[in-house]
């Protein structure tokens, strides 16, 4: 067997027992097969015989369809319109501290939940292997941790624009002290 | 019996690696775990430049001792101009999955379909941001007039960088989908990278312009 041998049987080929319809319209099923090495090797290579298929071959899936991607593709379309339209919140409902506070909680929600879906779904990250989950969940902590610690220590919470990173000094309060009689 | 031991050898592996992986101690291909190492170190970059912007980008001409521009980079966003290059990059990220779909399942011609698709649409999306930036540049606001506008396109800028290697990588292989078979890990990864530089938009969309 040679080295396209063990190529076409990583991904290349149908599983027999596998619905028609995930392969309809495509090159493999419609035209000629998509590889002359695949054509040649089914059925009598065990190596190519499914051996080393991918996770989305058809039978084998355990990922979403392409049905279940378009719906996450839409979620997520309606996210980010609802994350647009907290842009004219203020001219719709009126200016205040209430709005903005709502819309910027909203908007914090909506980019988590976004973040999430496009990680776990389009990445492939609940159906993968755990460790790649912890290598990736593991950089992520680390950074922001990294840098909410930067971040607090240079007074970006309470700081209003102060460009040598210091909170204003504390107003100065006086007591009066009642004279002793 | 060679036949036998060869058989019985590749039935072992089966049960080692079930799914697509080759035979590593980690039982993740190579690359695709080089991928999410690199992902994941890529995230602390980010988070440094995300971090940079949120401190610098209240204090535009502040700093003593330099005369930088009073004007906050933030007061010339064009929300809904920056809204729909957002979404392009949505669309992206769909495209780039059914291209990787479509390799697994061995459709190459869907598979380059979906692959030109997403290096055009990202190509739309760094259009729109170099126009954007040329737009800012033209209102006074260069990558030196203020901290708050060197915060903003070393950040934004290193995301678009990282839109123009993913066009490249994607029109690389697409165009050697032309010659030969393409491995669908190899699609996969790039569709890694991909999807993380649409993830880093999402963040950078919410924080850096719409937020307040």
């Amino acid at each position: 067997m040679n080295e396209n041998d063990t190529d076409a049987g990583h991904f290349g080929k149908e599983d027999p027992g596998s619905e028609p319809e995930k392969s309809s319209g495509g090159e493999s099923a419609v035209a000629a097969p998509p590889s002359p090495v695949v054509a040649s090797s089914a059925g009598d290579d065990p190596d190519v015989d499914g051996r080393h298929m991918g996770h989305l071959d058809a039978g084998h899936t355990h990922g979403p369809t392409d049905g279940q991607y378009f719906t996450i593709f839409w979620v997520l379309f309606a996210l980010t319109a609802l994350e647009v339209s907290t842009y004219f919140w203020e001219s719709w409902f009126g200016e205040g501290d209430a709005v903005r506070r709502v819309g910027v909680t909203v908007l914090l929600i909506i980019m988590v939940i976004k973040f999430f879906l496009i990680a776990g779904f389009f990445m492939h990250l609940r159906f993968d292997s755990a460790l790649v989950r912890r290598v990736f969940i593991f950089g992520l902590i680390v950074a922001m941790v990294i840098y909410t610690v930067a971040m607090s220590a240079m007074n970006i919470w309470t700081d209003n624009g102060n460009p040598w990173f210091d909170d204003p000094p504390p107003p100065i309060t006086t007591t009066t002290v009642p004279e002793a009689n | 019996m060679a036949d036998v031991a060869e058989i019985a050898h590749e039935e072992i592996e089966d049960v080692e690696f079930p799914d697509d992986s080759h035979a590593t101690s980690t039982g993740i291909s190579n690359p695709k775990l080089a991928m999410w190492v690199y992902l994941a170190s890529d995230a602390l970059l980010f988070g440094g430049l995300i971090s940079t912007y949120l401190i610098y980008k209240n204090r535009p001409g502040e700093i003593p001792g330099l005369s930088g521009s009073p004007v906050r980079i933030s007061e010339l966003f064009d929300i809904p101009f920056t809204s729909m290059t957002t979404f392009i990059l949505l669309m992206s990220s769909l495209t780039m999955v059914m291209s990787v779909t479509s390799a697994m399942r061995n459709d190459q011609v869907r598979m380059r379909l979906w692959l030109g698709t997403t290096a055009l649409l990202g190509a739309l999306f760094l259009g729109g941001q170099i126009y954007e930036f040329t737009v800012f540049v033209s209102e006074g606001l260069g990558y030196t007039s203020n901290v708050s506008s060197s915060a903003f396109y070393t950040l934004t800028g290193f995301h678009g960088v990282h839109v123009a290697v993913g066009i490249l990588m994607l029109v690389a292989m697409l165009g050697m989908s032309l010659r030969q078979r393409i491995h669908a890990e190899a699609v996969e990864v790039i569709g890694l990278y991909w999807h993380f530089v649409d993830i880093v938009w999402v963040v950078i969309f919410t924080i850096v312009y719409l937020i307040p």
